[in-house]
C-alpha cells in the first residue's frame, strides 16, 4: 500500500487515526493501559499495511522480528561472557544479512554465476541471466532493506549497552514494523523512539504538525516527483542512438529532481505520519542540493542511512583511527556498501564508489579549496554536476547503458532542438517549483519566517496552501486512475 | 476531516438523488471495476484497490476539473510559448526548410504536399499516453507511426500470407453463393499528414503494397481507400480532429468504394439529410483532456432510420455483444454482412438503409458471435483499418480473415 494511493488516504489512514484516538480514550485498569492498547492496535495496523503487498512478505518480516527480538533478549539476559556475546551478535547479524541476501541479492548472485559459467566477458555486468541454472527468481519484499537495518541497529545497540533491551514483543515488533517508516524509511534507531513507544504524548498541535508535514510530502511526491518521473522514465528508455545531448540532460535533470522529491517526499510523509501518532522521527534530508561539497552533501542526503553506515560499519572498521590509508579504504568500503544497499546491480556499487571517490578526493586534495572558495555558486555547480553524472549510472539498467548515457550527455548536434518535444507547461512549472523548493527559496527566507509565524494571516495562508496541495494531489491521484477502454485500438 | 468529509457528503448525496448527476460518464467507455467471486486471497488487495479507485467520492467531478486545469495550463503553452521556443531553436540552427515528411508519389497526394509546404515550421514529435499531439490541435494515435514511417513494409512471405488468407475467405464465401469484397481504410495520418509533427513520411506504404500485390497476383476484389480519400478531403474534413476515426463524410467515401467493388450504385450525399450531434473524440478521452471539436463544428450524421435489434447504444451493440443488426424496408432484400472494426460504426449508418437486413460484425468477436450470422450473408464484406494490417497491436486482420474463413468452411 502506498501513502500516495487512494485506499491509504481515503481508507486506511482515517480508519487508523480514528480508531487509535478511540482506543486511547477508553478506560483502562492499568495506568499504561491506553498506550499498550494503542501499541497493539498500531502493530496490527502495520502488519495489515505490510501484508497488503503480499502475505508472503509479512512472513519474512515476522521472521526478522522474531530473530532480533529473541536475539536481543538473549544478549541482554543470558549471554554474559564477552567472546560468546560477540559470537552470538555475529550470528544474529549474519541471520539478518542472510534474510537480506536471499531476498535481495540472491538473484544477482545467480546471474553472476550464470555469466561465469557461460564465459561472458563482454556483457558480464549486464544484469540479464542466461537461465542456465534454472533457478526461479525470488521476489523482493518491499522495505526489506529498511527493516533489516533497523533490526540490526537494535541488536548492536543492545550488545553495546547503549539501549535497554525491549522484553515485550509488541513494542519491539511495533518498532520494526511501524507503517509510517516501514517501506521507505527513515531508518529509525530504537534508542530514538524507545521512550515514545512506551509513553508518547499525542496532542492536537503535534497532530496538526504531522498533517502539515504529511501533506507537504504528499505534494512533493504526487505533484513534483511523479511529473519528473514521466519524463525521466521515457528519456532513459530511449535507445542511445535516439538520444541527443540536450535530451539526455533533460532526462538527467528530471531524474535528479524526481529522486530527491520522491525520497524526501516519502520521508516527509513518514515523519508527518509519525507525528500524528505521537512519534518524532529524525530528519532524513536537509536540502542536499544546497551542499557545498561532497562531504556536505552526504551529511544532508538520506541522513539516516549514512549515519547508520557510519555508526555500524565505518567506526567498527576503525574509522579514521588507523592511519590515513586505512581511513580512505574504510571510506570506500562504506560508500560501496551504501551503493550496494540501494539495489542488486553493479550500477549501484559503481555509483557508490564514484560518490566515495569525490569524498576521498576532497579529503586528499581540494577540500580546503572548496571551503575557502568565496564564489559559492561554483561549489554548488561542482556538487550538482558530480552527483548528477553519477545518477546517470545509478538510474540505468546496467553499467554499459550508464556509460553510454554519460557519453551521450556530451554529444551535441543539430537534432538537439528535438528536446522541445519533451517539454510541457506541467513539466516546466514543476521544474521551476522543484528547483526553487530544493533549497534556494528556503535559503532566501532563512531566519525571516520566524517573524511571519507570529502573524495570524501566515497560518491562514498556510492552511489554504495545505488545502491546495491536498486538492491538487487528489486530482492527480484520481486522474492517475483514469483508464479508458480504448475500443478504437481495434 | 479533509479526507473523511467528502466521503461523508458523498454517502449523504446518494440519498438525495444528486449523486447520479455528479457521477457522470467520464468517457472511459467501460464499466466500473468489479471484484470477481473467486478471486484468490493474495490478489484481493489489488482488486480492492481497483474497486476503490473507480468509486472514489466525486471521481467524475474531479476528473472533469483536472482536465480543465490541464487544458488551462497546456493550451497557452502550446499556442504561445512553444511556437516562440521553436522559432528561436530554428533560428539558432539556421534552418529554413521544413523538416516535414516527403510526399507519397501518387498524383492525388500532390495536393497534400503543397498543403504541407504552406506550413513549413518544424513541429516537434510529442507523444502523450500513446497519442501524438499534432499541429493545430490535431491528435493521432501513435500506432499509426509504423505505417507513417514505413517501418512495417511487407516482405514476400507477408504478401503471400495476405493472398492466401483473402483467397481462402473469398473461395469459401463464393462457394456459398456470396458476393465478396474486401476493403482497407487508411489511417488518419495517411490522409492528413500535414497535421502530423515533423517526421519523415515514408514513400512506400504497407497497405499500398498489399493492394498492388492482390491486384496483380489474385482475383480478390480489394480496395485500399486512400487515393479517393485524398481527393475527397478538399470538400471538407473526412476525419475527426480529436478522434482516430473517420467522420460520416469519410465513411461515405469508404463505403462508395466498397459499393463500387460490389457493383452497387454510389450513395449521393446530396440526397441525404443530416442532423447535428455531439461527439467526444476518443483521443481526448485517452489524454483525459477536455474535448473541443472546434475545427469542425457543427458535426453532422445522416438522418437514416432502421430498426436495430440491439439497445440504443451509439454503436447498437457492436462493441458490447459483437455485432449490430438492422432491418429496414429497403428494396434490396439481400442480407449484407460486414466484418470489421470500429471504422464500420459510422459506415453502417448508410448501409443499413440500403439492405433489408444488415449485420456489422466486430472482428474481435468472431469466435463468440453466432456463426449463422456470417453464413446468412448474401453479400460479405471484410474490412479493416490500416493500423490493423500488422500483428503489432493484437488485432491482426489476418486472424480475422482466418476466423471468418473457418466459419464459412
Amino acid at each position: 500500500m502506498l501513502f500516495s494511493s487512494m485506499i491509504f488516504l481515503w481508507g486506511f489512514l482515517p480508519f487508523v487515526i480514528i480508531l487509535n484516538t478511540v482506543i486511547g480514550r477508553l478506560p483502562y485498569k492499568k495506568p499504561d493501559g491506553a498506550i499498550r492498547a494503542k501499541n497493539i492496535f498500531l502493530l496490527i495496523s502495520s502488519l495489515v499495511f505490510y501484508a497488503w503487498g503480499g502475505i508472503y512478505y509479512l512472513l519474512i518480516m515476522l521472521s526478522c522480528i522474531l530473530v532480533n527480538y529473541f536475539g536481543g533478549r538473549l544478549l541482554a539476559h543470558r549471554i554474559r561472557e564477552k567472546r560468546a556475546r560477540k559470537l552470538f551478535l555475529s550470528l544474529v547479524i549474519l541471520l539478518n544479512l542472510l534474510i537480506l541476501f536471499v531476498f535481495k541479492y540472491f538473484n544477482m548472485t545467480v546471474i553472476v554465476i550464470e555469466k561465469i559459467l557461460a564465459g561472458s566477458r563482454l556483457d558480464f555486468f549486464n544484469m540479464t541471466g542466461t537461465g542456465e541454472l534454472g533457478i526461479p527468481e525470488i521476489v523482493l519484499p518491499i522495505g526489506i532493506s529498511f527493516f533489516t537495518f533497523q533490526a540490526m541497529s537494535y541488536v548492536v545497540d543492545v550488545y553495546r549497552g547503549t539501549v535497554q533491551v525491549q522484553d515485550r514483543i509488541v513494542p519491539f515488533a511495533l518498532y520494526i514494523s511501524f507503517f509510517p517508516q516501514l517501506i521507505a524509511g527513515p531508518i529509525v534507531r530504537y534508542r530514538n523512539i524507545a521512550g515514545e513507544i512506551e509513553g508518547r504524548k499525542e496532542s492536537a498541535e503535534l497532530f496538526s504538525e504531522g498533517v502539515r508535514r504529511f501533506l507537504y510530502g504528499l505534494g512533493k511526491k504526487v505533484l513534483l516527483a511523479n511529473v519528473f518521473a514521466k519524463t525521466a522514465d521515457q528519456i532513459f528508455a530511449l535507445d542511445s542512438a535516439a538520444q541527443t545531448g540536450l535530451t539526455a540532460w533533460l532526462g538527467l535533470i528530471a531524474y535528479t529532481l524526481q529522486l530527491y522529491y520522491d525520497f524526501s517526499g516519502y520521508s516527509d510523509m513518514a515523519i508527518g505520519l509519525g507525528r500524528m501518532f505521537g512519534f518524532h522521527f529524525t530528519e532524513n534530508f536537509r536540502y542536499p542540493y544546497m551542499a557545498l561539497s561532497a562531504r556536505d552533501f552526504w551529511n544532508r542526503w538520506h541522513i539516516s542511512l549514512s549515519s547508520w553506515f557510519r555508526e555500524y560499519v565505518y567506526i567498527p572498521l576503525g574509522g579514521n583511527r588507523k592511519g590515513k590509508a586505512r581511513t580512505y579504504l574504510n571510506l570506500m568500503i562504506v560508500f560501496a556498501l551504501t551503493g550496494f544497499w540501494h539495489g542488486a546491480n553493479f550500477t549501484f556499487i559503481l555509483w557508490g564508489l564514484y560518490c566515495g571517490l569525490f569524498v576521498l578526493l576532497e579529503r586528499l586534495f581540494f577540500g580546503k579549496i572548496l571551503e575557502k572558495n568565496p564564489v559559492k555558486i561554483l561549489n554548488h555547480l561542482y556538487v550538482m554536476l558530480s552527483f548528477m553524472i553519477g545518477l546517470a549510472v545509478f538510474r540505468s539498467d546496467n553499467v554499459y547503458r550508464g556509460f553510454s548515457y554519460v557519453a551521450g550527455l556530451f554529444c551535441f548536434g543539430k537534432d538537439d532542438w528535438s528536446v522541445l518535444s519533451w517539454l510541457s507547461m506541467e513539466l516546466l512549472a514543476a521544474a521551476a517549483a522543484g528547483i526553487l523548493l530544493s533549497g534556494p527559496l528556503q535559503a532566501l527566507f532563512k531566519g525571516k519566517l520566524g517573524n511571519l509565524r507570529d502573524r495570524k494571516w501566515f497560518w491562514t495562508a498556510d492552511f489554504i496552501f495545505q488545502l491546495g496541495i491536498l486538492v491538487l494531489s487528489v486530482f492527480s491521484l484520481v486522474s492517475g486512475s483514469y483508464n479508458p477502454f480504448i475500443y478504437f485500438q481495434f | 476531516m479533509m479526507l473523511v468529509l467528502p466521503a461523508a457528503v458523498w454517502i449523504f448525496l446518494s440519498f438525495t438523488g444528486l449523486r447520479e448527476r455528479l457521477d457522470f460518464d467520464t468517457g472511459e467507455n467501460r464499466t466500473k471495476h468489479r471484484i470477481q467471486e473467486n478471486t484468490p486471497v493474495n490478489e484481493l488487495p489489488k482488486e480492492l484497490e481497483a474497486w476503490i479507485n473507480d468509486r472514489v467520492p466525486f471521481r467524475s467531478v474531479i476528473l472533469a476539473a483536472d482536465r480543465k486545469l490541464h487544458a488551462m495550463m497546456e493550451l497557452p503553452y502550446s499556442r504561445k510559448i512553444e511556437p516562440f521556443l521553436l522559432k528561436y531553436a530554428m533560428h539558432k540552427e539556421g534552418q529554413e526548410e521544413p523538416a516535414s515528411g516527403n510526399a507519397p508519389e501518387n498524383e492525388a497526394a500532390k495536393d497534400h504536399t503543397e498543403a504541407s509546404a504552406e506550413n513549413p515550421d518544424y513541429y516537434p514529435v510529442k507523444v502523450r499516453n500513446g497519442v501524438i499531439l499534432g499541429r493545430e490541435g490535431w491528435l493521432f494515435i501513435d500506432q499509426e507511426m509504423m505505417d507513417y514511417l514505413g517501418l512495417n513494409l511487407p516482405g514476400i512471405t507477408v504478401l503471400q500470407e495476405y493472398r492466401d488468407a483473402f483467397g481462402r475467405l473469398q473461395k469459401n464465401a463464393e462457394a456459398r453463393g456470396m458476393t465478396f469484397a474486401a476493403a482497407a481504410f487508411p489511417n488518419k495520418s495517411r490522409i492528413y499528414p500535414e497535421y502530423m509533427p515533423s517526421m519523415e513520411m515514408s514513400k512506400a506504404f504497407r497497405l499500398q503494397m498489399i493492394e498492388d500485390d492482390l491486384k496483380k497476383n489474385s482475383s480478390v476484389p480489394f480496395t485500399y481507400v486512400c487515393e479517393e480519400m485524398l481527393e475527397g478531403k478538399s470538400d471538407g474534413l473526412l476525419y475527426y480532429t480529436l478522434d482516430t476515426h473517420w467522420n460520416y463524410k469519410g465513411a461515405l467515401i469508404g463505403l462508395n468504394e466498397v459499393y463500387r467493388l460490389l457493383n452497387l450504385p454510389a450513395i449521393d450525399s446530396e440526397n441525404l439529410s443530416y442532423t447535428e450531434f455531439e461527439h467526444v473524440g476518443d483521443l481526448t478521452n485517452i489524454l483525459n483532456s477536455p474535448s473541443a471539436e472546434t475545427a469542425e463544428l457543427p458535426l453532422y450524421k445522416p438522418e437514416i432510420t432502421a430498426e436495430s435489434t440491439a439497445g440504443p447504444e451509439h454503436d447498437y451493440g457492436f462493441h458490447e455483444r459483437g455485432y449490430s443488426e438492422y432491418i429496414s424496408d429497403a428494396r434490396d432484400a439481400r442480407t449484407i454482412v460486414m466484418i470489421g472494426d470500429s471504422y464500420l460504426v459510422n459506415l453502417s449508418e448508410y448501409v443499413k438503409k440500403d439492405f433489408a437486413h444488415s449485420y456489422f460484425v466486430n472482428r474481435l468477436f468472431l469466435d463468440t458471435v453466432d456463426p449463422e450470422i456470417i453464413r446468412s450473408a448474401d453479400i460479405l464484406v471484410f474490412a479493416f483499418c490500416e493500423r490493423n494490417s500488422t500483428d503489432e497491436f493484437g488485432w491482426y486482420c489476418l486472424d480475422g480473415l482466418s476466423a471468418a474463413a473457418e466459419i464459412l468452411e
